[in-house]
């Protein structure tokens, strides 16, 4: 499960089907409503073209899945991951070994951790070379400090030393580093309010200006550009394509100011271009 | 073909069927490939061969021909052209059978046996395995076409920059290859600029041909000055990736060789084991390199860990690998070094930090104004500006300019917005 949902064949298979079921959306869509007349199911959205945000979204749900079953698994190692050094750290003060002290933790509640640590232990019990052991750590756990700890608990028991204050100074950088990407977190938190925030005042000012001000330059007969008259659906239906631009490339960049990750910013084009649907739905008068 | 041959005698006119098939048939290599022809039979057979192919090829294109109500002139013509097309394309394709690995098999047959060794060569996931051949690097390709012109490319780029640069980017090319591989890049967009600048003239722009005439040469400048820079800019953006790379890896680094020092490893021991618990990448490859220098080639820790840091673009792993020197001169307790110098880049991390929370509130009000007030605003403007006076811009109508700014605009400036953050985000999470 872990190495699946870290691989990159399940990436790219996540992407595809999002896309595939984007086209689905807009060709049945397309048939639908433009070939076979049908009324829309959906109260606002008329045309087949307003249906780029139900395509959107669809596109959006398998990489977002895929996506907090990776964060899901980061969060569980992250927090057992302190905890495990500490009980790893009293045993071998205790006088056991690092893999008796690994075995030892193997059936406690580590999440995810734990579950790893006792197919570790299994491969070792079953005599496994330590070199081999190392690259399967490397291969089933991509996060740097789990992975650190664990291959360096297997080289003390090689190599011996003192193995109590090398996991002490391990659950230290461990510590370290997590308080610094907490720090991170809660600074880009606001930024991250802001530009949904920005995003939601755009869907109404734009809402506003289409069936208040150009409704009304409408009404009084003044068309706008002097030559071709405005069309109010046309214009509606523009912001809001716009407004969905908006979302895909400030979705992907809150992605990127929070982890550094495009990818991590798909749930948020999600939940905004589902902001979206739901005021076009039920706020917006109808498109 | 006239020429004798110890195995056989003279083949004669036949001797032409061998210009085709580009190898000199002898008995010996009819019998590797389990013919039971000597050279003059096969020669000769294949020449009947040849011409009856040419003749049914003639038969069956004159009839599509005639069907076509081409004149009968023009086929008499052509006919003696279908003849020899048909001749050879029978011997060039009878010519295969000296180079597949089979022997004696050919029609059906050989269709078979390649599908039947496809087949073996297949593994358990499907996939053909092939063998990676050794093939020629670009570099040395340039050097072998334009190598006696790079060296005055040292007049723009000075060969101190170019080694500098190509060290940090770590790109393993030797640097009057570097230079060739500028030229023929240079060489290859100028090229392309020349095509396309010519063809926009003519079709697209619709200006008269003789304008390519003073297009192209400007195109060729043009295209050949950008792909010159673009391949020198090229090695500061590796060095620069590359640094960033190193950068990342450092406190996971620091931290392996704390835990590894603390527990009592030796030194050496510690800088191999710390290198296999880091992932795949540039500080990876440049600890075990400094590990093959103490290793293989018998140089001491100092002397390598210099190398390593002189070789390196980050300033802040040179400053690391500098301060480990120092802690083996003055014999200072490395365990202790390690911890000072993990609390100084986390240190160093919280700095930037506070840096960052700058940029990033600064982004987040580019975002507003980029994309919320920006639209807005011209989306309010537009509208005014069309019903008060009809300029220039009213050749669009207000729905066209609107899909303009939805379509065009908000992509560019999004893209934009994402290099921009990816510039100030930091690298070493």
């Amino acid at each position: 499960m872990v190495v699946d949902t870290f691989d990159r064949s399940t990436t790219v298979k996540s992407i595809a089907a999002g896309f595939a079921g984007a086209v689905v959306v807009l060709l049945i869509s397309y048939l639908a409503i433009e070939v076979e007349r049908v009324p829309s199911p959906i109260p606002g959205l008329k045309s087949w073209q307003d249906y780029v945000v139900i395509a959107i979204i669809v596109a959006a749900i398998p990489y977002t899945v895929l996506d907090a079953l990776r964060s899901f698994w980061i969060r569980s190692i992250e927090s057992n991951l302190p905890r495990l050094l500490a009980d790893v750290e009293g045993m071998v003060e205790g006088g056991l070994s690092p893999v008796m002290a690994l075995r030892h933790v193997a059936g406690k509640a580590y999440g995810v951790l734990g579950r790893e640590i006792a197919g570790i232990v299994a491969l070792l019990s079953w005599g496994y070379p330590y070199d081999t052991v190392k690259g399967i750590i490397d291969a089933r756990i991509p996060h740097s400090g789990a992975s650190l700890s664990l291959k360096l608990l297997l080289d003390a028991e090689e190599g011996g030393g003192d193995i109590r204050s090398a996991v002490r100074s391990l659950r230290g950088y461990v510590r370290e580093t997590m308080a610094l990407k907490k720090e991170m977190y809660s600074t880009t938190r606001i930024q991250i309010f802001v530009i949904y925030l920005a995003l939601i005042v755009f869907l109404y000012i734009s809402d506003v200006i289409v069936s208040t001000f150009l409704a009304g330059v409408v009404r009084a007969g003044t068309a706008p550009m002097g030559v071709v008259p405005i069309n109010v659906d046309m214009t509606r239906r523009l912001f809001f394509h716009m407004y969905l631009a908006e979302v895909v490339l400030g979705g992907l960049a809150i992605g990127k100011l929070t982890t550094g990750s495009v990818g991590s910013g798909v749930k948020h084009v999600l939940v905004l271009a589902g902001i979206g649907l739901l005021y076009i739905m039920f706020f917006a008068g109808g498109m | 073909m006239a020429r004798a041959r110890a195995d056989g005698e003279k083949t004669g006119v036949y001797g032409i069927v061998e210009l085709f098939y580009g190898i000199e048939i002898t008995d010996a290599l009819l019998r590797r490939r389990g013919l039971k022809k000597t050279r003059v039979e096969y020669v000769r057979s294949a020449f009947y061969r040849g011409l009856t192919t040419g003749a049914v090829y003639t038969a069956l294109v004159d009839l599509l021909l005639y069907l076509t109500s081409l004149p009968l002139q023009l086929m008499i013509v052509m006919s003696p052209i279908l003849v020899f097309e048909g001749f050879s394309l029978y011997l060039i394709m009878d010519a295969f059978r000296f180079f597949l690995p089979f022997k004696g098999v050919t029609g059906p047959a050989l269709v078979r046996r390649i599908m039947r060794s496809r087949r073996e060569l297949r593994g358990r996931a499907g996939k053909v395995e092939r063998v990676k051949k050794p093939r020629l690097h670009p570099a040395a390709l340039a050097s072998a076409l334009m190598g006696s012109y790079a060296h005055k490319l040292t007049m723009v780029f000075s060969p101190e920059d170019v080694k500098r640069l190509i060290e940090a980017a770590d790109v393993g090319i030797p640097v009057e290859y570097y230079y060739s591989l500028m030229l023929a890049v240079a060489m290859m967009t100028g090229a392309t600029t020349t095509i396309v600048s010519s063809l926009i003239v003519v079709y697209m722009a619709g200006l008269p041909p003789w304008t390519i005439a003073v297009i192209a040469p400007l195109g060729f400048v043009i295209g050949f000055a950008v792909g010159l820079v673009g391949a020198f800019t090229y090695l500061s953006f590796k060095a620069d990736s590359r640094k960033r790379k190193l950068e990342q890896d450092l406190s996971t680094w620091i931290a392996a060789m704390m835990a590894y020092m603390s527990s009592g490893v030796p030194l050496a021991d510690a800088l191999r084991r710390s290198a296999g618990a880091l992932k795949p990448g540039p500080l990876r490859r440049d600890i075990e390199k400094t590990i093959r220098d103490m290793e293989l080639l018998g140089m001491d820790a100092r002397t390598s860990l210099t190398e390593m840091a002189s070789r390196t673009p980050s300033p802040l792993v040179r400053e690391v690998i500098s301060g480990l020197i120092d802690a083996i001169d003055s014999g200072e307790d490395l365990q202790g070094y390690f911890k000072e110098i993990f609390n100084y880049v986390l240190n160093v991390r919280r700095a930037y930090m506070k840096k960052l929370i700058g940029d990033f509130t600064f982004a987040a009000e580019l975002f507003v104004l980029l994309f919320v007030v920006t639209p807005l605003f011209m989306a309010i403007i537009l509208a005014l500006l069309g019903s008060a006076s009809s300029i220039a811009i009213a050749q669009l109508s207000y729905g066209q300019l609107l899909a303009v700014l939805a379509y065009l605009f908000i992509p560019i400036v999004g893209i934009g917005y994402m290099v921009l953050i990816d510039s100030i985000y930091p690298r070493w999470w």
